[in-house]
C-alpha cells in the first residue's frame, strides 16, 4: 500500500484507522472490558463486591490482594466508565448499523422504482419524500421513537425513517440521468423487462453515490442514537450508552466529576470523525474531482 | 515572417494514475497570414496545442518544458496581467461547442461590450455596437441577432457570433478547435467558406484545429499531422495530401471514405494509444507496416525532407 | 439486380411521427395542439441483404424513423411492414419476436454500453433476457460474437469493462451485442460519427461484412455522405421530415436530382472532389422543424425555387431506374 497522496486518500487512511479501532472495541469489548458495566457490583473470585462511586481515572481498588484498576474511573452507580465505553461502542453501532441498513433498503428500492416509474407515483413519493427530508433528523427520530417505545430495534427503526429521503433523493436523481441513456435503450431493445432493467442495468450504477452516502449516514445515525438517549428517550437503563452517559455525566460535571460524561462524548466524536473520514475518503476516491484529469 | 514559435513544448497532465504526457516535446511554426492545419485524432495532443499557447490549461496540468514565441515574447513567462491582455486581442481561440465562447444570460452586444470594456478600449457603447454590427454582417449574421440571447440563434449562428468575437480585437492569430465538428454539414460548408474570406480579408493567422482531411486541404496552407503527443509530418498542404511521406499519414488518408474513390477502405490496424503508457520509441510502430526494431527502439526526430519535416526513420 | 426478385424486408408506408409541443398560452386560448412533425409522410421499402442509408441533416427525422422501426417510439400514422407484417398492430407475444429480430446500434459508444458491466455481461444480457439457451451456451455464443466483430481473444475482452476500451472498441461492442439475438435487420444510428477517424473504417469494413457473412439487413443513418458512398446500396436524403430523393448509390451519386442533395453532396470537404455537374449553394440554414416553411420545405433556401414551390408540396416522382424525387422542378405539369 503506498503513501496516500490527495486529500481523499488521507481521509480515507485517518477514518479507516479510526473506525476500525472502534469497531474493534464494538466487537471484543466484552471480552476486554475488565470491570463492571451494569452493576455496582464487581465480581472478584466469586465473591462480588460492590465497588465505590465516583472514583476518578487511575483508581485502584484493592481487595483480598487483587487490585483492580478504573483507568477512567467510575460513574455514580460505581461502574466502570471504561467498560460502559467499550459497551456501549457495541450498542450504538448496532443501532446505526442497523438503522443504515434499513434507510438504505428502503430508500433504495424507493427510489429506484419511483425514478423507473416516472408519473403521478413519483410525483407523489418525491412529495412526501422531500417533506420528509425537510425536518430535522432528530426530530423525526424523537417523534418515532416516542411512538415505538423503546429497545434496539425500535431505536434503529425511529432513526432509519430520517435517513431513508436521502437514500430516496439521491438513487432517485441517478435513476432518472441513466434512464435516458442508450444502454438502457439498447435493453429495452432486447427485450428486457422493466425490473430486469432497473435491477441489472440502472442499481449497479448507483452503487457509487449509494456507498458514498453510507458512511456519511452511519456517522449521522450515531449523532442522532446519541441524541435520542440522551434525552431519555428509546433506550432501557442499565444499557450502556454513550449518550445516555454523557446525560448523566453532564449532570455531575460542574461538580467536578468531569470522567463520567467527558469519555463518552469523546468516543462519539472520535467515531463520527472516523466514520466522516471515511465517507469523505470513499466519495473522493469513488467520484474523482475537479482538479484531476 | 514567423508569428508564432512552438520549441520543444512538453505538457502533462495530473490523473489518478500518475501523469499522462499530452505533448512530449513538440515544435512548430505559423507564419505570419498563414492558415495552419494541425490534424489528429483523439489523444493526438492537438487541443492541448491550443490551450497552451492560449495559456488556459486546465488546473490539473503542467507545462514541463519548452518556449512559445508570439511575436517574439516568450509567453510562457508573462504574469496574469500580461497574460490577459494577450488573450482576445493577440491570440484568441474559438471552441468546438458555440456556447463555450457564449454566456447563455447575457444577449450578444454585451459579449462585444465586455470584450472591448475588459481590453482597456474607451469607445461609447453605441460605437461598439456600430463594429459589432459590421462584425456580424461580415460573417453572416442578421446584425439584428444582436439583441437577442445566445439561445434564440442557430447552433451555425453561435459559432459565427463565436468567430466574431475571436475577430473583433484584431488579434494576429486565431486558434480555431473543432469549430465545425458540432455543426451540420451545410452549416460547416459554410463556415469553412467564411474563413477562407476571412483569411483574404483580415489576413489573420489561423491555426485550424480538427480531425478532418478535408477540411484541412479546403483551407490549409500548411497542414502539421500529430500523432499521440508528437508531430508526424509537416508540409505544404496540397503536397502532404497528394504525396504523404509518413505512414500514419498515409494510412489516414487512406481510411477515409472518399465518393468517388475506392469503396475498398483500408482501416489502421491496432488501436489507438493509451498515452498513460505509450509505445516505445516512435509510437506509431505497433501500427505501422514499416516498424522494424529502430522504431522500437528510438525516437524518429522531426526532420528536414526536401519542403518537408517527417519524423520517421523510414521517410 | 431488380427489387422484384428480392424479398423486402422492411416497408415504412406513409409514416407519420408527430410530438406533442407543450401548449403555450397562446396555444390554450387559440384550443389548439401544436406538433413537432418529426417524421411527415414518409416511404420507403428495403430490400433483403441491403445496407439502405437514410442520409439527413438535424432535424430531418431519420433517427425517429429509426426509433420507430425498433419499436422505442410509436407512429402517429401509418405503417411499418417487418415481412410484410405490420409491427405495430402485432399482439404483445409477436412483438417481442419481433423485438429479436431487429436491433439497434447507437451513435455514441460511451453512453450505449453499461459502465457498471463487465462487456462480456453486457453482450451476453440479451440472451439472459429472452431465456435463450443454458448458461454456459449463453457464455459461447457471446464469445463467438466477440471473435466474429474482431475483439479477439475473447476470454480477455469478456472480463473487461467499458472505460477500458478505445471508441473503436466499444462500438464494436455495441455491434456484439446487437448480434446476439442474431438479428434479421440492424439499425445503425450515426455508428461512427464519435470515432476517431482512423478507426471509422474498421467499423464501416465490419458492417459490410456482417452484411455479406450473415446476410444481415442494415439501415444506416448518417449525416456523413461519404460513408453512405462507401457501404450502401440506397441511399434515401431526407430534410425536415420527408424524403426528397431516394436512388441506388451510384446513381444518386452520379446524378443528384433533389437541389438538397446537389447542396451535400457540393458540401462534402473533398480532397480530390467527386466531379458534379455544379454546385449547389443553399442560403441560409435549417428552419425550425416546429415550424417548417410551406409548400416545399426547402424553398426558402433553394436557389431553384418558383412561385408553385411556396404552395405546394411537390409529390413523388419516379424518373429512370428506382430514382425517387419530390421536386417541382421535376413535376410533369
Amino acid at each position: 500500500m503506498r503513501k496516500p497522496k490527495t486529500f481523499g486518500e488521507w481521509c480515507l487512511l485517518a477514518g479507516g484507522i479510526l473506525t476500525f479501532i472502534v469497531l474493534l472495541f464494538a466487537l471484543i469489548g466484552d471480552l476486554i472490558a475488565p470491570g463492571n458495566t451494569t452493576s455496582s457490583y464487581i465480581m472478584i473470585d466469586g465473591k462480588s463486591v460492590e465497588v465505590p462511586p465516583l472514583l476518578p481515572p487511575l483508581s485502584r481498588l484493592h481487595i483480598d490482594g487483587r487490585t483492580v484498576t478504573f483507568i477512567l474511573g467510575t460513574d455514580q452507580l460505581g461502574r466502570d466508565v471504561f467498560s460502559r465505553l467499550l459497551a456501549g461502542a457495541r450498542f450504538v453501532l448496532a443501532v446505526a448499523f442497523l438503522s443504515t441498513v434499513v434507510s438504505t433498503v428502503i430508500g433504495v428500492f424507493l427510489g429506484l422504482i419511483s425514478g423507473y416509474i416516472g408519473g403521478l407515483f413519483d410525483r407523489t413519493l418525491s412529495l412526501v419524500m422531500d417533506s420528509l427530508y425537510s425536518l430535522p433528523g432528530l426530530i423525526v427520530a424523537i417523534a418515532l421513537a416516542a411512538f415505538l417505545g423503546t429497545g434496539l430495534v425500535n431505536m434503529s427503526l425511529a432513526i432509519a425513517v430520517a435517513y431513508i429521503p436521502s437514500y430516496f433523493r439521491m438513487v432517485r436523481g441517478n435513476v432518472l440521468s441513466l434512464k435516458g441513456m442508450p444502454f438502457i435503450e439498447a435493453s429495452k431493445i432486447a427485450g428486457a423487462s422493466s425490473l430486469s432493467i432497473a435491477l441489472r442495468q440502472i442499481l449497479p450504477n448507483t452503487f457509487p453515490s449509494i456507498a458514498s452516502l453510507l458512511p456519511i449516514t452511519f456517522a449521522d445515525a450515531i449523532i442522532t442514537e446519541a441524541g435520542l438517549s440522551f434525552l431519555g428517550l428509546g433506550i432501557e437503563p442499565p444499557t450502556p450508552d454513550w449518550g445516555f452517559d454523557l446525560n448523566k455525566g453532564r449532570q455531575f460535571f460542574l461538580a467536578g466529576y468531569w470522567w463520567i460524561g467527558i469519555f463518552p462524548g469523546l468516543a462519539i466524536v472520535i467515531t463520527v470523525l472516523g466514520f466522516l473520514l471515511l465517507g469523505e475518503g470513499l466519495n473522493e476516491v469513488l467520484n474523482p474531482k475537479r482538479w484531476e484529469a | 515572417m514567423t508569428l508564432l514559435e512552438i520549441r520543444n513544448l512538453k505538457v502533462s497532465y495530473n490523473t489518478r494514475r500518475g501523469k499522462v504526457e499530452a505533448l512530449s516535446g513538440v515544435s512548430l511554426d505559423v507564419k505570419q497570414g498563414e492558415v495552419l492545419g494541425v490534424v489528429g485524432e483523439s489523444g493526438s495532443g492537438k487541443s492541448t496545442l491550443g490551450l497552451a499557447i492560449m495559456r488556459i490549461l486546465p488546473r490539473y496540468s503542467q507545462i514541463e518544458q519548452g518556449e512559445i514565441f508570439f511575436d517574439g515574447r516568450d509567453i510562457l513567462k508573462l504574469d496574469d496581467e500580461e497574460l490577459r491582455e494577450m488573450r482576445g486581442k493577440e491570440v484568441s481561440i474559438v471552441f468546438q461547442d458555440p456556447y463555450s465562447s457564449l454566456n447563455p444570460v447575457r444577449k450578444i452586444v454585451d459579449h462585444f461590450i465586455e470584450l472591448f470594456t475588459e481590453h482597456g478600449y474607451t469607445y461609447e457603447k453605441e460605437e461598439i455596437e456600430k463594429i459589432a454590427s459590421q462584425l456580424l454582417e461580415k460573417m453572416g449574421v442578421p446584425p439584428e441577432k444582436l439583441h437577442d440571447y445566445p439561445h434564440q440563434l442557430s447552433g451555425g449562428q453561435r459559432q459565427r457570433v463565436a468567430i466574431a468575437l475571436g475577430l473583433a480585437l484584431n488579434p494576429k492569430l486565431l486558434i480555431a478547435d473543432e469549430i465545425t465538428t458540432a455543426l451540420d454539414a451545410l452549416v460547416e460548408a459554410q463556415i469553412v467558406e467564411l474563413l477562407k474570406e476571412i483569411k483574404k480579408d483580415y489576413k489573420t493567422s489561423i491555426m485550424f484545429i480538427t480531425h478532418n482531411m478535408g477540411l484541412v486541404a479546403q483551407l490549409a496552407d500548411r497542414i502539421a499531422v500529430m500523432y499521440a503527443g508528437r508531430l508526424v509530418e509537416v508540409g505544404k498542404t496540397s503536397e502532404v495530401i497528394e504525396k504523404p511521406r509518413h505512414p500514419y499519414t498515409r494510412a489516414l488518408l487512406l481510411s477515409v471514405p472518399r465518393i468517388g474513390g475506392s469503396k475498398a477502405l483500408q482501416p489502421i490496424p491496432g488501436e489507438p494509444p493509451d498515452m498513460r503508457k505509450p509505445p516505445s520509441g516512435c509510437r506509431f510502430h505497433p501500427r505501422c507496416p514499416l516498424a522494424t526494431d529502430l522504431c522500437v527502439r528510438e525516437i524518429p526526430v522531426l526532420r528536414n525532407i526536401g519542403d518537408r519535416y517527417v519524423a520517421c526513420h523510414y521517410a | 439486380m431488380s427489387h422484384a426478385t428480392m424479398h423486402e424486408i422492411l416497408r415504412v408506408e406513409n409514416l407519420k411521427v408527430y410530438f406533442p409541443l407543450k401548449r403555450t398560452i397562446e396555444d390554450i386560448v387559440a384550443r389548439r395542439q401544436r406538433f413537432l412533425k418529426a417524421v411527415d409522410n414518409v416511404s420507403f421499402n428495403m430490400p433483403e441483404g441491403a445496407i439502405m442509408a437514410l442520409v439527413g441533416e438535424s432535424g430531418s427525422g431519420k433517427t425517429t424513423i429509426a426509433r420507430t422501426v425498433v419499436g422505442l417510439v410509436e407512429p402517429t400514422d401509418g405503417h411499418v411492414y417487418f415481412r410484410g407484417r405490420d409491427i405495430f398492430s402485432l399482439e404483445r407475444e409477436e412483438f417481442k419476436v419481433y423485438r429479436r429480430k431487429v436491433q439497434m446500434i447507437f451513435q455514441d459508444p460511451a453512453v450505449s454500453l453499461n459502465p457498471r458491466m463487465k462487456i462480456g455481461d453486457q453482450v451476453k444480457y440479451p440472451l439472459d433476457v429472452n431465456k435463450i439457451g443454458t448458461k454456459e451456451e449463453r457464455v459461447e455464443k457471446t464469445m463467438k460474437v466477440l471473435k466474429d466483430v474482431g475483439l479477439s481473444p475473447p476470454e480477455d475482452f469478456y472480463n473487461r469493462y467499458p472505460h477500458q476500451l478505445s471508441g473503436g472498441q466499444k462500438q464494436r461492442v455495441a455491434i456484439a451485442r446487437s448480434l446476439v439475438l442474431e438479428p434479421e435487420l440492424l439499425i445503425a444510428d450515426e455508428p461512427i460519427s464519435n470515432i476517431d477517424v482512423s478507426a471509422r473504417a474498421q467499423i464501416l469494413n465490419l458492417l459490410q461484412q456482417l452484411r455479406d457473412r450473415l446476410h444481415l439487413s442494415i439501415l444506416y443513418i448518417t449525416h456523413d455522405l461519404s460513408s453512405a458512398w462507401a457501404i450502401s446500396d440506397q441511399v434515401a436524403v431526407m430534410y425536415l421530415g420527408k424524403i426528397v430523393e431516394m436512388a441506388p448509390t451510384s446513381e444518386i451519386f452520379s446524378n443528384p436530382l433533389h437541389p438538397y442533395t446537389q447542396a451535400l453532396i457540393s458540401a462534402v470537404p473533398s480532397l480530390k472532389g467527386f466531379p458534379l455537374a455544379r454546385k449547389t449553394k443553399l442560403r441560409g440554414e435549417i428552419p425550425s422543424p416546429v415550424n417548417p416553411p410551406s409548400g416545399c420545405r426547402l424553398h426558402p433556401r433553394c436557389p431553384f425555387a418558383m412561385p408553385v414551390c411556396r404552395e405546394k408540396e411537390p409529390e413523388i416522382i419516379t424518373l429512370g431506374r428506382d430514382h425517387i424525387v419530390a421536386c417541382h422542378l421535376y413535376s410533369k405539369s
